[in-house]
């Protein structure tokens, strides 16, 4: 199901004109599968693919994505007042590699998703009639819960790359699949697995610092691993040597690897901590082969997004650091011959107020987000678009909140369904709660 | 700007805290040899004071163990609390300062004769490597050490940060913040979240400063709403009404949210109209105090009444200091707080996984010091460090925690009596090795969540580690380099580049005693055993490391023989997963 395919110039002119998406949905029972049990198993696809999740901590201001249509332009002005910026091309000003990408049609948007158990209306919301996200509003349990597509019912938190990485795993694949700039994270943490966290361009190793031709550098490292080792019947001196030595021995067996280079990448990418985080994927992409992963999973993490105060500069920096990565990262996938097989997204905590308080936007609901790929049907817009005003069923007015109009694992679960080749059914596993939802995935793909 | 009623506390009425079996053995509190009735009934012995010195301070020091034994814990806790604090700030400025003779003085032998050039600052970059200077300085050398760890605890709790704050805010700020932390860290809590929540590092951190009321002009509207929600979430109460030994209430089988937006939006129309009295907040910290906005009546700030917990009204017209200070006090009184703070101070010092009694313990005593105090933080972490739960916590197989990484290296530099070229602890950029940076977490959830499980075996019997959650694995290799690096510092590095790097070569140990003691390997691990683990070392693990020693080829140079057995036993020893978890 496609809600709306439009070229550039009609960028959100539609809005007004949007009534019923295919997405809103009667509610349905709430959903309680037996998430104790393990994940069943699934093979890995037989081609390389890869998941970037692009996490922008804090929540991403809906000023990404600018209304084109006039009268929708105008509600958007009035609302945001002094945090509205001019209508141009619909796409942030400062995110020129977005739109050309947009152009491209290697690149889509889709807006108005956020947390969600089940669909949900302003009215629903305002009048509690809906079962809701726990403690909606905070960063971290909202992070916590789009990252794991769970339901919360006191389940262990894990997430959705993570219970992909243990179907893989059950069905006897033991290649590593999840990397992290960021160290554990939610969203690629498993039962049975976890992301290794990589810490730059390189993986690097217990330094040898006796350079007297004595070995002793060797055999400290094996009297490492053995103490390490030890038994211990104090639980938390136990795990600890447990996982250092598993990080000892995932580097080595990583390190090596990631030298292999398949190709001299030429792209030049930006010197900001984004633009780096974007380079050092895009090298553990290219060295694939050599890690021997058949198939990997990115976690970039960005912060500097909750922007209550000086949001104009700060969004517009932040976004301009994003954007030149993105279009360096995905130049860099062409020169590999991947970017069809490389599927890059954002997410983040929630989208944020209309409203103003002065100069900054505060913690709400419904955001945009973005997806990138050779595989993506680019140059559209998906979901259903807002339209600021009391007419629209998704608009809260009191502080300007977004309810979202397609829940955040509706868009995971169709990234995930393009990675892993899932059933209805294994999606259903990954992802409890689209039991509540008619529609299990969007149309983002070709 | 302690609390009058933390300076009013005296010694000696928590007695009724303490284990009986250390009452009968240290005689009234007092402990030790110290005793008027002659000889103590057991003396606190040196494994023990290590590993109450473990808890309470950033590592413990031959003479501080000695000087524990003596005093007794409660009067060794009493005694740090009248001891003067160290003052950040301060020496944050003398560091400043000498950096930029240094840097005036590189010039000059390079041919520089300008005097603008001369005379320019050090720098954003080399004012914040001044100011991890000056935190560590006070941390391995302060005096105030119980004082000084609360503020770095409390510095995890009240969160601000150098990192995706505003850039414009000066290092100074920071210092200054940690100095109001430590001056409140003792005192109350009452005192300390006012301070904290009109301190311009804060109030920029979290946008209180400049927040503005609805209606102000055409295009204001509703007012920034960050700092009332984080205030709640993390500073105060949680998200979830709470027991008073932390665990969560449960109506119907689910928990209870302590606020819904409603109450959000009220307390944020309280914290509008706050502003610096000065224009040049960013080149130092002119004060510590955000002002109403233009006085009053204060055009920006919110006059109407307002709803806090319990429906209290909050009258409409008060002044917008007032409304602060009924905010202050309406959060102040909210049941939460003494278990919500109580816990997560619990777990800064002694274990993770605190028995919920032992919570209940302390939040009992955050609630009612025993003289009808609310808030008193020095009972509180008295009451922390004195209680059974801690002072036997090494026997609990579930129990303790992993250290914080930079108190596992300021444990190491304290042990050794580390010494630098430039007389502060120099490690400018320590969360590139492990994660951490004094107020430079990643955002106001700190570098860990209370409620963090790493996957295994932790999580599988229901229970947390925070501190794991810094545990990525390339983190964690860079974190066994640089630990190998400062166990082998036994001589300065280059002290020409000391001013212009950030690195640690500045500073060396002193490693005297296990030098020594090289020829006797067991000798060498009973004395670091001592130091180092409380004398929790195992067997196998001092059984592993004498089969390394021996295996070291030996040197022509008696000197550099004993050397090389001293820090080879010091790498692996503080690699171990023994030093690393504080039982």
């Amino acid at each position: 199901m496609k809600t709306h395919n439009q070229s550039r110039r009609d960028f959100l002119s539609q809005c007004a004109l949007l009534s019923a998406s295919g997405l809103a949905s009667p509610f349905s029972a709430y959903g309680s599968a037996g998430l104790t049990s393990a994940m069943s198993a699934a093979s890995p696809p037989s081609e390389y693919r890869a998941m970037v999740c692009v996490y922008l901590i804090g929540g991403n201001d809906l000023n990404m994505l600018v209304p084109t249509n006039t009268d929708n332009y105008n509600l958007y002005s009035a609302l945001r007042g002094p945090l509205a910026i001019p209508e141009e091309d619909g796409i942030h000003p400062s995110c020129p590699g977005m739109k050309t990408l947009y152009d491209e049609a290697n690149l889509a948007f889709v807006t108005n998703t956020g947390a969600l158990i089940e669909p949900t209306t302003a009215h629903s919301y305002n009048t509690k009639s809906v079962q809701l996200p726990p403690k909606i509003f905070s960063h971290n349990s909202q992070k916590d819960f789009v990252q794991a597509g769970l339901p919360f019912q006191g389940e262990k938190l894990n997430g959705w790359a993570g219970r992909i990485a243990d179907m893989f795993k059950a069905s006897g694949s033991n290649a590593p699949l999840n990397l992290s700039f960021n160290g554990d994270n939610v969203w690629q943490r498993g039962a049975q697995t976890t992301a290794y966290g990589l810490q730059g361009s390189s993986v690097s190793t217990l330094f040898d610092y006796r350079t007297n031709g004595l070995p002793l550098d060797t055999v400290r490292k094996s009297a490492l691993r053995s103490i390490n080792q030890l038994q211990s019947d104090h639980l938390l001196t136990a795990e600890y040597g447990r996982i250092m030595q598993g990080s000892l021995d995932l580097s080595d067996k990583l390190r090596e690897g990631l030298k292999v280079q398949e190709i001299d990448i030429q792209t030049v990418f930006p010197s900001t901590r984004t633009g780096q985080l974007f380079r050092n994927t895009a090298g553990a992409i290219n060295a694939r082969n050599g890690m021997q992963m058949p198939q990997q999973n990115f976690y970039i993490f960005l912060g500097g997004w909750d922007q209550h105060d000086g949001l104009l500069s700060r969004h517009r920096s932040t976004l301009s650091e994003l954007d030149a990565g993105l279009l360096a990262f995905y130049r860099a996938l062409q020169e590999m011959g991947l970017e069809n097989q490389v599927t890059t997204f954002t997410n983040h905590d929630f989208g944020r107020t209309l409203k103003s308080n002065g100069d900054g936007s505060d913690h709400a609901w419904g955001g945009h987000q973005l997806v990138m790929g050779g595989a993506i049907d680019g140059g559209n817009v998906f979901g259903q678009h807002p339209i600021f005003s009391s007419d629209d069923s998704q608009f809260e007015e009191r502080r300007g909140a977004l309810v979202p109009s397609t829940s955040t694992d509706q868009f995971s679960a169709t990234i995930a369904q393009w990675f892993g080749d899932f059933s209805e059914s294994q999606l259903l596993e990954i992802f409890p709660n689209l039991a509540n939802f008619n529609d299990k995935t969007m149309n983002l793909f070709l | 700007m302690l609390s009058e009623q933390a300076k009013s506390l005296k010694h000696g009425i928590f007695s009724f805290l303490i284990p009986l079996s250390l009452i009968l053995s240290a005689c009234d509190g007092a402990g030790g040899e110290s005793s008027d009735r002659g000889t103590p009934v057991k003396l606190i012995s040196a494994e023990e004071a290590q590993r109450f010195l473990t808890k309470s301070t950033f590592g413990a020091t031959p003479s501080e163990i000695e000087r524990l034994r003596t005093l007794g814990y409660e009067a060794w806790i009493d005694e740090q609390f009248s001891i003067p604090q160290t003052e950040v700030l301060t020496i944050t400025d003398t560091a400043v300062q000498k950096r930029e003779v240094a840097r005036r003085q590189r010039l000059m032998s390079e041919g520089e004769s300008n005097p603008d050039v001369l005379a320019r600052g050090i720098g954003k970059g080399q004012e914040a490597a001044s100011r991890m200077d000056a935190w560590w300085h006070a941390a391995i050398n302060g005096k105030d050490q119980l004082r000084q760890r609360m503020a770095f605890a409390l510095s995890q709790i009240f969160v601000v940060s150098d990192s995706n704050g505003d850039s414009s805010l000066r290092n100074r700020a920071y210092s200054r913040y940690h100095d109001i932390l430590a001056e409140n860290a003792l005192g109350n809590y009452r005192q300390l979240i006012e301070d904290v929540t009109i301190n311009p590092a804060m109030a920029t951190f979290l946008s209180l400063r400049g927040s503005i009321r609805f209606g102000f002009s055409e295009v204001t509207g509703l007012p920034d709403e960050n700092y009332a929600r984080e205030a709640l979430q993390l500073f105060s109460i949680g998200l979830v009404e709470l027991n008073l030994d932390g665990t969560a209430k449960l109506a119907n089988g689910r928990e209870i949210e302590t606020y819904d937006q409603e109450l959000i939006g009220n307390f944020a129309r309280v914290y509008t109209g706050w502003q610096v009295p000065t224009g040049r907040l960013y080149d130092g910290y002119e004060t510590d105090e955000l002002q109403p906005w233009g006085g009053e009546p204060n055009s920006f700030h919110d006059y109407d009444s307002k709803l806090l917990f319990d429906n209290k009204l909050l009258a409409a017209d008060l002044t917008t200091r007032m409304d602060l200070s009924e905010a202050m006090d309406s959060i102040f009184h909210h049941p939460n707080v003494a278990p919500f703070i109580s816990r997560q101070l619990i777990q800064r010092f002694v274990t993770s996984n605190p028995d919920p009694a032992y919570v209940e313990r302390v939040a009992t005593v955050f609630n009612d010091n025993g003289e009808g105090v609310r808030g008193d933080l020095f009972a509180v972490i008295k009451a922390i460090l004195l209680d059974s739960d801690s002072l036997n916590s090494h026997s609990d197989k579930n129990g303790g925690k992993l250290k914080e990484p930079l108190l596992r290296i300021s444990q190491i530099w304290r042990a050794f009596n580390a010494e630098s070229v430039i007389n502060y602890i120099r490690f400018s950029i320590p969360d590139r090795f492990t994660g951490q940076r004094p107020i430079g977490a990643p955002s106001v959830f700190n570098f860990y969540e209370p409620t963090y499980a790493p996957s295994g075996a932790i999580e599988d019997a229901g229970l947390v580690a925070p501190e794991f959650s810094l545990m990525s694995d390339g983190l964690n290799i860079a974190y066994l380099n640089k630990l190998a690096q400062i166990a082998r510092s036994t001589e300065f590095g280059d002290q020409n580049t000391v001013y212009t790097t950030n690195s640690t070569l500045a500073m060396k140990l002193d490693l005297s005693k296990a030098k020594q003691l090289s020829n006797n390997h067991d000798e060498l691990m009973d004395y670091y055993n001592e130091l180092l683990f409380g004398g929790l070392m195992s067997q196998e693990l001092r059984s592993i490391v004498i089969t390394y020693l021996e295996n070291i080829p030996g040197q022509t140079d008696a000197s550099s023989q004993s050397e090389m057995i001293a820090e080879e036993a010091l790498v692996l020893l503080t690699a171990s997963p023994e030093f690393s978890i504080q039982r």
